[in-house]
């Protein structure tokens, strides 16, 4: 079946899967979002706990995600993995100490003798909700706008800053993504507390900073979504497999990809349903509007990225070491051997939806926290 | 048994990590296997400091053949014969592969660099060169010896890789009998009066720590120095970061990972302390 297929297909195919794992790893931020709301949504200890138990049965999805993100591009594009994790180090090091603590503080935190004290371990879940969507925003940001890296003829990546990836904060652009995805994650982890937490004051509470919430949402994601379709972009020559930097790429390709475009728009349209349908109407559906507008939105935005012969890591330092993803991909041999395996993705979708269920099974409620064993 | 098997995959796929951990300096037929060894201080081969001679060792023959390729008298290649080469039984020497490896970079540059400038035909054709089936298997299968100027490199830490494989496997044979022993017990319902038993069992727990890092070691140690065999030695693979990035890393990762041991200790210290909830209807397990 995937053997017939061109190498270009498979390429294709696989930028299809990989992106849609990131944009699914955003959509389940909203336990980040959620980490950085604790001190602010709730009021006392209990209502806390709460917070941190209905949070706490959902961080291994996230994280087993965002796990599966770099898996499938370490498989399918390992030219990107390669140059990306060993040249931008310290980036991927401060978003890989961030979720070491996270894991950690759920277990830990309310249990007796447990060294540095509850406190510490609510913080610990702050920095992971603060620099995680953060960080991973930022370093997406360089998808659009160029990393600082060369690749010499044998692919080994020198990186044009002491930084290591780090300087990619210094660019506004990637700024801008970096905030509208944290934003977005305390958005969605409002609209999570609202949907799941049995808890009268939790829920007006969340109602509230909603709203604060959105505006900046609003303000950082659409400055990033017009500053992109106004900006030069990085394009891939075909034919004589040179990058160029082309006026209004991002433009030209949303009108090339028509129905990426309706998947934008109605992402976009999700998003925006899911919170004013919960701050006119209140209701617990508005992450169900969201969390889908999310995983739209974002699997179109990396789609942009990628396709049309577009660079989608984009060298800020030496042009022709940019990446596409036809000189950064496996081989017809692996793409194809992998894309079998791929066919085991919608069970594994299949079994994340059921173990949301059976976990959704026993509302989070105050008296919940009488007999269940805590986080 | 898979370990079985696994032994005759590293056999054929990595001769040098075979011989290395099991201490083979010089290939012989029907090898025999050293069960226990110390190797001593004094250098067998002056020129390279990974090669020691046995201070006392037990060897029973003819089994290491058996095991690298299920013939009691087949000829197991030692280090010395990887590194020199022994014609007598086709081992090629580490500098004929060496010579290979540099021709296979060199046509690769090439074809890379008359792609680079845009000169199609001339990369077609160095390309029609390097897939060529005779090219691929004399040449390019050695790819990675390119990048190696002193042959002894290729020689492995010999006590590292020693004694971690043996540490693993008179563990693993410990492990055997000790949960044959808590099946035994167990099926007689006395497991629980047994103290000495039950004390023997706390101290395997931390023994099962040491045998599965003793592997990790072996598994690492005795690749080296290739990250691909044959194809890409750890040095060419290797990130290019400062060394003190590479410092601060392992600090930043020491200092967060004992802390959360000794928070980890704590808890659980706390929790035998508390003990076993009382349960209703289950008296004396």
């Amino acid at each position: 079946m995937f053997e017939t297929l061109t190498l270009l297909s498979l390429q294709q195919y696989w930028w299809l899967i990989v992106s849609l794992l990131g944009a699914l790893f955003v959509f389940l931020t909203f336990v980040q979002g959620g980490e950085t709301l604790l001190f602010t949504v709730a009021k006392n200890e209990e209502e806390k706990t709460l917070l941190i138990n209905t949070l706490g049965r959902k961080w291994e999805l996230t994280f087993t995600t965002l796990v599966t993100f770099g898996g499938a591009f370490f498989a399918s594009f390992p030219l990107f993995y390669a140059t990306s994790f060993g040249g931008a180090y310290w980036v991927w090091i401060a978003i890989l100490f961030s979720f070491i603590i996270q894991a950690v503080s759920f277990e830990f935190r309310l249990k007796p003798a447990n060294f540095l004290g509850a406190r510490t371990y609510e913080i610990f879940l702050f920095i992971n909700g603060l620099l995680g969507p953060l960080l991973i925003g930022v370093a997406v940001g360089t998808f659009f706008n160029g990393a600082m890296f060369s690749l010499d003829n044998m692919n080994h990546v020198t990186w044009g800053t002491p930084f290591r990836g780090l300087e990619a904060v210094l660019n506004l652009h990637n700024v801008a993504l970096g905030l509208a995805v944290l934003f977005l994650a305390r958005v969605l982890g409002l609209l999570y507390f609202m949907n799941s937490v049995h808890n009268q004051a939790v829920y007006d509470r969340s109602r509230k900073h909603l709203l604060y919430n959105t505006i900046p949402f609003l303000v950082f994601f659409l400055y990033f979504l017009i500053a992109l379709l106004f900006k030069d972009g990085f394009a891939y020559q075909p034919e004589t497999g040179k990058i160029v930097v082309e006026p209004f790429k991002y433009l030209h390709n949303l009108m090339a990809l028509p129905i990426n475009t309706i998947m934008l728009l109605a992402g976009v349209v999700g998003v925006l349903w899911g919170i004013i349908s919960s701050l006119l109407k209140g209701g617990t559906k508005g992450i169900w509007f969201a969390g889908s507008g999310t995983v739209l939105t974002v699997w179109s935005l990396l789609i942009f990225a990628g396709f049309n012969n577009t660079s989608f890591y984009p060298s800020a330092l030496d042009l022709q070491s940019s990446l596409t993803i036809e000189n950064a991909s496996s081989t017809h041999f692996t793409l194809t051997a992998m894309s079998y395996v791929s066919l085991l993705v919608p069970f594994v979708v299949g079994y994340i939806w059921w173990a949301w269920k059976a976990m959704n099974n026993k509302p989070i409620a105050t008296e919940e926290l009488e007999k269940e064993h805590h986080y | 048994m898979t370990g079985d098997s696994s032994a005759r995959d590293i056999a054929h796929h990595q001769p040098m990590k075979f011989a290395a951990f099991e201490g083979l300096y010089n290939g012989t037929e029907g090898a025999g296997l050293i069960a226990l060894g110390v190797i001593s201080q004094t250098e067998n081969d002056p020129s390279n400091e990974n090669l020691k001679d046995f201070a006392v060792k037990v060897e029973i023959p003819n089994i290491l053949s058996y095991m690298a390729f299920l013939n009691w008298n087949a000829f197991v290649p030692g280090i010395n014969d990887i590194v020199r080469g022994n014609e007598k039984y086709g081992v090629m020497s580490a500098t004929e592969k060496i010579t290979r490896g540099r021709v296979a970079i060199e046509k690769l540059t090439l074809y890379k660099d008359a792609r680079k400038s845009g000169q199609t035909a001339k990369a077609d054709s160095l390309k029609t060169e390097i897939m060529n089936p005779d090219f691929q298997k004399n040449y390019f299968s050695y790819f990675g010896y390119g990048y190696i100027s002193n042959p002894h490199t290729l020689v492995p830490s010999v006590a590292m890789s020693f004694y971690s494989f043996h540490i693993m496997v008179v563990l693993g044979m410990y492990f055997i009998f000790f949960f044959l022993a808590a099946l035994f017990y167990t099926l007689k319902g006395k497991i629980h009066k047994k103290r000495t038993f039950l004390r023997i069992a706390i101290f395997t727990i931390p023994l099962a720590y040491i045998a599965s890092q003793a592997g990790w070691v072996l598994t690492e140690v005795g690749r080296q120095p290739w990250i691909i065999q044959d194809l890409m030695p750890t040095m060419a693979a290797v990130t290019k970061i400062s060394t003190g990035a590479v410092q601060v890393t392992f600090w930043l990762f020491a200092i967060i990972f004992t802390t959360l041991l000794i928070a980890e200790v704590k808890i659980m210290m706390r929790q035998i302390k508390i003990g076993p909830k009382q349960e209703e209807g289950l008296s004396d397990v």
